[in-house]
């Protein structure tokens, strides 16, 4: 695999992706440990629940 | 105007108190318009609602306290309330005023809450809510008798049109001023049993203000309930009303469904066309483009459900569907107050199971909660979608009943009758209970408000396309990526170019990431008719439901092909075959599918929704785990009894 630019942007995206996921994922685990509110992006609205993250 | 007592960057703050279903966030959001937060109080799940209320030039914070019957304090909603209202609350400024929301259509339950409030520390408002349907029952209602006899002002509201607004910010403003009413308790609770001492007060009162005089319209209100809540024919209405939903949502949502699908292939097409041929334009177009787009093709199904599902909340009609399956569900020992949640669920299980906080018996509240994500939430809708798309389209039953209606009413039914023989169990053995009281409230019928309608199909169909562009895109870019790497290089031109692309295609896929996961679980779910392409996307979907259809999306490579007839989902579905050629998917591989969906435990914020709620990994873990094996179970016999009978 050559190491062009298309190829970093794209590793770039994935990276993003990823890290995103991650930051869901720890952020659903903070959730669990009780330190924070909920922030699930689990589809429901905002009026059924405490969602706070954009707060 | 300060009247001293409120928070420096408010006039004052005012909280709002009244019963469930008395018009109180309606109010709330006619107050407040878009000035709202929602957050919870600290420690609990118990939601606080606050807003900031402009009345001219004053500026006033509104708090708006759970939905509450009493201030005894037996849940924790009423506890919290109480606390807010006594200024107990570290976190919450001590309301000025009170704003009681009184149900002018339930005096007498909502006016329990008033006279308990009328002996707190606060100076009280009552908000008349529901003021035009008692009247357009033909009640009458002497409002300044009322207010005379409990002491208070009473305002007739309609927070929909904005009447009584502008008269409530006033006579808040005088109560704060004025401070609280001195009421003699002690008359109160003189008699022998202080509830039934306070209920022969308000008897009284509310004898000496309304007039009933609604015969007619109270004969053809009973004569609606007594079909719509009939054991037999209220059932056979609910199915029927069900059927329509689905039929119309199926029918109606066809052409944009359609048009958004060839708009995702034109795109797809375009950039392929604009863009040099390598890893980017593959990600965007295989990984993006087919990801997201998958998704997004159900917009048109997801405003159509929500709108329906409006439609029936706002007229009355849930509470007498609930109702029905409320008799149902207390003879199987689920508490009359897993009603609300159950209903939510229907949305989304984690409102429902957050909903559950309403039940006091810790064993009657995990029974609900356990059963909850049964109920088919509007992350399924996408998949059932698919399946029905693909394999049963165009299909009649009694020549007039679409098939695929039909098989969604089956799936949701089928979530239902899990979920009652699942707490018929629990209620039994791990979370054995005596039956618990049984109470439903019935409120008014009346004509659904198109702008509430608006606002809750407009929040949804928001959320829904937010989820797409943000949780749903980097999946669909990580699961593309799992598909592309590691890289296999295959040269064999022997059987032609076009060959060549498609065997490389099937190579890479195989030994990628993704695919080397797929083969691994792939001996688990064979007996379930799936191949290892539904396994990889069977596992993506634990996050969440609806992305195993951008999986599939992505597995498929739909949108690989540059022109305007490239491939959709659906035909790439019908047209996917095993090695040995024989198709992959069949109708009895989809129902299979559907039946997992209905039973697996597949989201994993609902996950960490009940290890909150529960405050206990042995029960979330039990949930999980029952769910999967009763997913696995069903959808085992489904495939294995169905190529019995002759289906496979």
């Amino acid at each position: 695999m050559i190491f062009s630019l298309e190829f970093v942007i794209a590793g770039l995206f994935i990276a993003s992706a990823a890290a995103y996921l991650g930051i869901k994922l720890a952020r659903k685990v903070r959730f669990l440990g009780g330190d924070a509110n909920c922030n699930l992006d689990c589809g429901c609205s905002k009026s059924d629940h405490g969602h706070i993250g954009s707060d | 105007m300060n009247d001293g007592k409120a928070t420096s960057a408010f006039d004052r703050t005012v909280a709002l108190a009244g019963n469930p279903n008395a018009g109180k966030t309606t109010l709330f959001n006619a107050l407040t318009g878009l000035n709202q937060k929602v957050a919870n109080y600290p420690g609990v799940t118990v939601e606080r609602k606050t807003g900031v209320w402009r009345a001219g030039e004053e500026k006033a914070l509104v708090i708006d306290l759970p939905g509450l019957y009493s201030l005894d304090a037996s849940s924790i909603d009423e506890a919290i309330a109480r606390d807010v209202l006594t200024g107990e609350r570290p976190d919450v400024p001590k309301p000025d005023v009170v704003i009681a929301v009184v149900d002018a259509t339930n005096l007498e339950r909502n006016l329990y809450l008033v006279t308990q409030l009328l002996e707190g520390p606060l100076p009280v408002v009552i908000a008349l809510t529901m003021i035009d349907v008692f009247e357009k029952e033909q009640h009458e209602l002497d409002v300044e008798r009322l207010s005379a006899l409990l002491g208070v002002s009473v305002i007739p509201v309609n927070s929909r049109k904005g009447r009584g607004i502008t008269e409530l910010a006033d006579a808040a403003r005088a109560a704060a001023q004025a401070g609280p009413r001195n009421v003699n308790k002690k008359e109160i609770e003189e008699g022998t049993n202080p509830v039934f001492a306070r209920y022969s007060r308000i008897s009284e009162i509310v004898q000496q203000t309304v007039r009933h005089n609604d015969r007619a319209a109270h004969r053809l209100s009973g004569k609606i309930d007594s079909i719509l809540t009939h054991r037999f024919l209220g059932l056979a209405v609910l199915v029927a009303i069900l059927l329509l939903m689905f039929q119309a949502i199926f029918s109606w949502a066809a052409v944009p469904m359609d048009l958004l699908d060839s708009g995702f292939g034109a795109l797809s097409g375009a950039v392929r066309d604009q863009l040099p041929e390598g890893i980017l334009t593959d990600l965007l177009v295989d990984g993006v483009i087919a990801g997201v787009g998958a998704i997004l093709v159900f917009l048109p199904q997801i405003v159509l459900l929500f709108i329906f599902i409006s439609l029936l909340e706002d007229t009355g009609y849930m509470a007498r569907a609930a109702f029905l399956l409320d008799k149902l569900m207390s003879r199987v020992g689920l508490h009359g107050k897993a009603f609300l949640p159950l209903i939510s669920s229907f949305a989304c299980a984690i409102p429902g199971i957050m909903a559950t906080r309403t039940i006091e018996d810790r064993r009657d509240r995990f029974a609900t909660i356990m059963i909850a994500p049964f109920m088919s939430c509007s992350a399924r809708l996408p998949v059932y979608t698919l399946m029905i798309a693909a394999f049963f389209s165009g299909q009649t039953v009694f020549g007039f009943l679409s098939l695929g209606a039909v098989i969604m009413l089956g799936m949701y039914g089928l979530g239902i009758l899990v979920a009652i023989a699942a707490a018929f169990l629990l209620k039994r053995t791990l979370l054995k209970a005596p039956p618990p009281p049984f109470i439903m409230e019935m409120p008014s019928y009346r004509l659904p408000s198109l702008r509430t309608v608006f606002q809750n199909v407009l929040e949804r169909a928001g959320l829904f396309v937010k989820r797409a562009g943000t949780v749903i895109l980097a999946i669909s870019i990580v699961l593309w990526a799992l598909t592309y790497f590691p890289r296999t290089e295959t040269t064999d031109l022997s059987a032609g170019p076009a060959i060549a692309e498609v065997e490389a295609e099937s190579v890479q896929l195989q030994n990628s990431y993704a695919g080397m996961l797929g083969r691994t679980i792939e001996p688990v779910i064979q007996p379930l008719g799936f191949d290892w392409k539904i396994g990889v996307a069977l596992i993506a979907s634990f996050a969440a439901r609806e992305v195993l259809v951008s999986t599939l999306s992505i597995i498929y490579n739909v949108g690989k092909e540059a022109d305007a007839e490239s491939e959709t989902l659906v035909a790439a579905i019908r047209n996917a075959k095993r090695d040995d050629g024989s198709p992959v998917w069949t109708p009895l591989t989809a129902v299979t599918l559907m039946v997992f969906f209905v039973l697996a435990m597949q989201c994993m914020s609902t996950v960490a929704v009940v290890r909150r709620e529960t405050n206990s990994w042995r029960w979330t873990l039990f949930m999980v785990g029952y769910m999967t094996a009763l997913a696995y179970f069903a959808a085992f016999v489904t495939y294995q009894g169905g190529r019995m009978l002759g289906f496979g």
